[in-house]
């Protein structure tokens, strides 16, 4: 509509210096694509964190004897001693709709010897086909293949392969103690390598099927340590945990569940401490882009004095005046949000589809256990981007409002006598 | 031509104090992004620190004098025999230890089993020499029960609280050792618990263990024989030059060519690797924080150029040649940059010296231990003041309003005299 | 008429401090000027007149005397109240035309009945009525920019007298005109004051507006030296 309201005014002025406008606007475009570009790299730290922390061997929630933790003892099988009949457990988990697989998995410790070298080692008995489903572990395969569920073969990480001087085909003797008291020994044959690229498991867990290595340790088929569980979302396992042991108590076996905010509290609590983080971002990106735009506004009224005497001489009231130099600063917070979102989202989501190698700056490393991968991972964080939106025309209406109330409370007189 | 310098100076100097509230708004964001930025450099730098230093006294220190293989084989194979080790003592010692090394320990590591009667884990064996060893690890100080190793201590281990709990030991119990030794045979050595610790990394309280040097030779077959010198210094940046004045020392010894002399980064890569990704986010968030301020002081100084244009046009029909206008310019966006940055490092500096300079707590903040890449956070951060960061901040925020007055610079050179002498305003 | 004077001003001192050294500006003014009358203010620069159009229009307060624009006196009001006064009772008229450069000139001239919170159609009713009249009509909707500067002029012109106030202050609304334009924007406004019976004062020292007013008041060191009556040549 043709009515020249307040905001129309403040709108009509950001044309008059187009420049002064478009830097203003680059400035607080640059600091929401700061915070979001930040937000998503430290997001995508934490989905990185969660994502191979469960994702990788632990699983996103795990169920075992009530005993079995922290000691993790060879005899504190599912069910005690007797053990129990694990697949009618399994089949009641995976019935929850949050669990995507469920996977039984045998542990056992001891030495592997090549004949050269011989090392201390963790065994760990997976059922081949269902561990896919909850683990990458049989993804890593980096050489030869999977190992015959029926046959004594194992598959070991690149790193253990090195330092005990093993290729794909030799022959490996295993000693573990066993859950009779004996020492159980057996021949091997390394069928094949695995690497996730994290030092403590390629260097100390084999990898051998379950049968197998229950028969190594003297284990009944229907005796095994854990059930490893993947949910379709990390943030959803702590939700289906609850109902899982819920669902489970009527089978009678004694059973703890726990999901991974359980299995590592420091991760969960690394990833709210981010959250809080986030807001300090956003604070600090502001704060510094808030002058800029305040001296933005503080020129463009201190250029147009003379105007607003002349509103104010015509009879309008400081608190119209105050209202045009708001809705101007409001309308550059807009045109900033929108060069910001324009400029922002597609780079984040190019970045999401390919993240940027930073393997030339640092290596593998490994955050509270879980292994960080060398890429500039991004993640996008809707509710941050609506919230940062918001914070920017907070930002801008904040920086108007000194030069606002300059312009509304000045003298009129001063400035037009003598014109 | 200098008389000419020092007007452009003087011009610009009170071309700012004109614009007073203008150069004061655009001056405090910069303000606060120079505190910002410095005390985010020595904050992190305190940190880094600290993590080097308790990871480098929980592995082999420093700098640590190895055989070539063993970085990669971990094999006993690669060791440095006892002659070798008297030849690398006796290097460092020769002609005085030097100042900036601070321990030195002896260390046998091998990679194999503990077991009881509960079970069995892999276990990584230190063999140490316990006096220079307590003082060099940290793992003395974070004794759970019982006590650290001594000397004359005999078939004595002290062990982390996750391994303990997991052999069912308590204090006092016996328990056995297998790994391969020096000869390739599978060896058998039965120790008595005399203290636990926990470090609070998993990883490490589920899996190591120190028993005496002279314990763990005998077991081995290698008496004397060690497979690496550790040495910790004062901090980790003398870790470049005393790595090379021992190499030369090395060097000019029969049979050094067998040893290798490794630094942090390379022996603990994943340290390197937390340390480089937490300067380089800071660098990128540095890095956009300061292309915002940037473009406030663009848009300071052009529209400074714009106000003034009749003003150059009279100073260049005065004979200021368009270059000087532009450098009239330059050097008033380089004053005001450099100024508030200064003073925004300094203040930075200050804020953190008086607030923080014993350390930030941030203990509020982690209930839980949290680790990276082995190394324990403490919540406690020392910042670490460095002359060369304070040198880095101010070339950083030199470079940064150089950037920012190029633009208005070539703006006011582009200024046509006959144009603004006609204006009538 | 029963009704008051346009304007009533009785002993209005103004004095400033400049560094140290005061400037009596206006110096125990007493004037009374009826509706429709079109007055000049006449006298060298330095004498007084912005001043005394300043301090009727509640620009500045005096620094003694009493003011009434018709009937209200301006001295007892707050800047709340004068604002008011000023959007009901007085319309300006300056040098540099001071348009709102990013609005139209239609957006421009209803600006004070905006301020009112008239409906549309009626604002638009009225200036494009003012428009016709002063021969700007077709220029509605163009910027102040686009305007030479006798046609803006008369925009502000329009903009002063669209709210029918009891009194419009000109302060040397001609000094940037070439003498063409003067004349135009001089008849206009004498045509509004005969039709509308828009009461005007005038600061100036532009002789040809001197010769078209029908009251000349001659101000001396912030003094009136004389005040007579005179019949405008233009008008028979």
């Amino acid at each position: 509509m043709a009515l020249p309201s307040w905001w129309l005014i403040g709108w009509r002025n950001l044309g008059r210096n187009p420049r002064r406008t478009f830097i203003t606007a680059l400035g607080l475009a640059a600091g929401y694509f700061a915070v979001i570009f930040m937000i998503g790299f430290a997001d995508g730290l934490k989905v990185e964190m969660i994502e191979n922390g469960t994702g990788l061997m632990t699983g996103q929630i795990q169920i075992h004897s009530p005993r079995y933790r922290p000691d993790r003892s060879l005899y504190e099988t599912l069910g005690g001693r007797a053990g129990a009949d694990f697949e009618a457990v399994i089949r009641t988990v995976v019935r929850d709709p949050a669990v995507v697989a469920a996977a039984p998995r045998v542990y056992g410790a001891g030495l592997l010897s090549s004949g050269q070298s011989t090392r201390g080692g963790m065994l760990m008995g997976i059922d081949l086909d269902r561990e896919s489903g909850v683990s990458r572990l049989m993804s890593s395969l980096s050489q030869g293949r999977a190992p015959n569920p029926a046959a004594n073969e194992l598959l070991i990480g690149t790193e253990m392969a090195r330092r005990l001087e093993l290729q794909v085909g030799d022959e490996v003797i295993l000693v573990a103690p066993a859950a009779d008291g004996s020492m159980g020994n057996d021949i091997f044959r390394v069928c094949g390598l695995y690497r996730t690229g994290m030092a403590e498991l390629d260097g100390a867990f084999a990898l051998v099927p379950i049968r197998s290595l229950q028969r190594l340790l003297a284990l009944d088929p229907g005796r095994i340590h854990e059930i490893a569980l993947s949910t379709t979302d990390p943030w959803l396992a702590p939700e289906a945990g609850r109902r899982l042991a819920a669902g489970l108590a009527p089978l009678g076996v004694e059973l703890h569940v726990l999901d991974w905010t359980g299995l590592r509290p420091e991760m969960l609590e690394y990833a709210l401490l981010m959250d809080s983080w986030y807001s300090i971002v956003v604070i600090i990106v502001f704060a510094i882009a808030l002058f800029g735009v305040a001296n933005t506004m503080l020129m463009s009224t201190f250029e147009r004095r003379r105007e607003f005497s002349v509103m104010l001489a015509l009879g309008a009231r400081p608190h119209q005046i105050l209202l045009t130099v708001i809705s101007e600063a409001t309308a550059l917070g807009w045109i900033s949000l929108v060069l910001g979102v324009a400029v922002t989202f597609p780079l984040i989501a190019w970045w999401h589809q390919y993240p940027i190698d930073l393997s030339w700056i640092y290596g593998d490393l490994t955050m509270l256990g879980a292994l960080i991968r060398p890429v500039l991972r991004i993640e996008y964080n809707f509710p941050m981007s609506m919230w940062t939106g918001l914070a920017l025309l907070l930002t801008a209406v904040t920086a108007g409002l000194y030069p606002a109330a300059r312009a509304a409370w000045m003298p009129p007189a001063d400035t037009l006598s003598g014109l | 031509m200098s008389s000419k310098t020092a007007v452009i100076a003087k011009l610009a100097l009170r071309n700012l104090r004109r614009q007073a509230r203008r150069s004061l708004l655009t001056a405090a964001s910069m303000i606060a992004g120079g505190a910002l930025l410095i005390f985010s450099l020595i904050l992190g730098d305190g940190t880094h620190e600290q993590w080097i230093d308790s990871a480098v006294r929980m592995a082999d220190g420093h700098l640590a004098v190895q055989s070539v293989g063993f970085q990669d084989s971990r094999a006993l194979k690669d060791r440095i025999p006892s002659e070798s080790r008297g030849l690398v003592e006796q290097a460092l010692r020769q002609g005085g230890f030097p100042a900036n090394i601070n321990d030195m320990v002896p260390r046998l590591a091998v990679t194999g089993m503990a077991s009881s009667a509960a079970g069995a884990r892999p276990a990584r064996i230190l063999g140490v020499d316990p006096v220079v060893e307590a003082a060099f690890s940290v793992l003395d100080e974070k004794v759970r029960q019982g006590r650290y190793l001594q000397s004359g201590d005999r078939l004595a281990a002290f062990v982390g609280i996750g391994l303990l709990e997991a052999l069912d030991l308590r204090l006092g119990s016996k328990f056995v050792l297998t790994a391969q030794d020096a000869g390739g045979e599978i060896a058998g050595q039965l120790v008595r618990v005399v203290g636990t610790f926990r470090t609070g990394i998993p990883e490490v309280d589920r899996s190591l263990l120190h028993i005496p040097l002279s314990t763990a030779g005998a077991w081995l077959g290698c008496s004397g024989d060690v497979t690496s010198i550790g040495l910790l210094l004062g901090n980790s940046e003398q870790v470049p030059q005393t790595r090379s004045s021992l190499r030369q020392r090395l060097s000019q010894h029969p049979g050094s060519e067998e040893l290798q002399v490794l630094s942090w980064r390379e022996s603990l890569p994943e340290l390197d690797a937390a340390v480089k990704i937490d300067d380089f986010s800071n660098y990128l968030f540095q890095g956009i924080l300061f292309g915002i301020i940037a473009l406030g002081i663009v848009n300071t100084v052009l529209m400074s150029v714009m106000y003034r244009r009749r003003e150059f046009g009279v100073l260049q029909a005065l004979g200021l040649t368009p270059g000087q206008s532009a450098s009239l310019v330059l050097v008033e966006g380089l004053f005001l940059t450099v100024l508030s940055g200064t003073i925004g490092i300094a203040l930075g500096l200050s804020v953190t010296w008086f607030l923080w300079g014993e350390g930030l707590d941030l203990s509020s903040m982690m209930n839980n231990e949290w680790t990276f890449s082995g190394v324990v956070m403490e919540p406690v951060v020392v910042p670490r003041f460095r002359v060369a960061r304070m040198v880095q901040g101010l070339s950083f925020i030199f470079l940064i309003g150089m950037l920012a007055s190029l633009y208005p610079a070539l703006r006011a050179l582009r200024i046509d005299v006959a144009e603004t002498m006609k204006f009538e305003r | 008429m029963v009704g008051n004077p346009a304007l009533r001003t009785e002993a209005v001192w103004k004095v400033f401090h400049q560094e140290a050294e005061e400037v009596r500006a206006v110096r125990g003014v007493t004037l009374t000027i009826q509706p429709g009358e079109f007055v000049v203010l006449a006298g060298p620069s330095g004498s007084g007149k912005t001043t005394l159009l300043n301090l009727i229009g509640g620009l500045t307060r005096p620094t003694d005397g009493r003011v009434w624009v018709d009937g209200l006196e301006l001295t007892r009001m707050g800047s709340r109240e004068l604002a008011r006064m000023r959007l009901e009772k007085l319309g300006f008229i300056f040098q540099s035309y001071n348009l709102l450069p990013v609005l139209s000139a239609l957006e421009n001239a209803e600006f004070p009945l905006l301020l009112r919170g008239m409906e549309r159609d009626q604002r638009e009713r009225r200036v494009r009525e003012l428009f016709q009249r002063t021969g700007l009509a077709g220029l509605e909707h163009r910027r102040p920019g686009k305007l030479s500067g006798g046609q803006q002029q008369r925009v502000a012109v329009i903009r002063a007298v669209v709210g029918e106030p009891a009194l419009v202050l000109a302060d040397e609304p001609t000094a940037n005109l070439d003498s063409a334009a003067s004349d135009i924007l001089l008849t206009v406004m004498e045509e509004l004051n005969r039709d509308l019976g828009t009461t005007f004062i005038f600061a100036t020292h532009d002789s040809r507006l001197m010769e078209r007013s029908r009251r000349l008041i001659h101000l001396v060191d912030g003094q009136i030296v004389s005040d007579q009556w005179q019949e405008s040549r233009r008008e028979q």
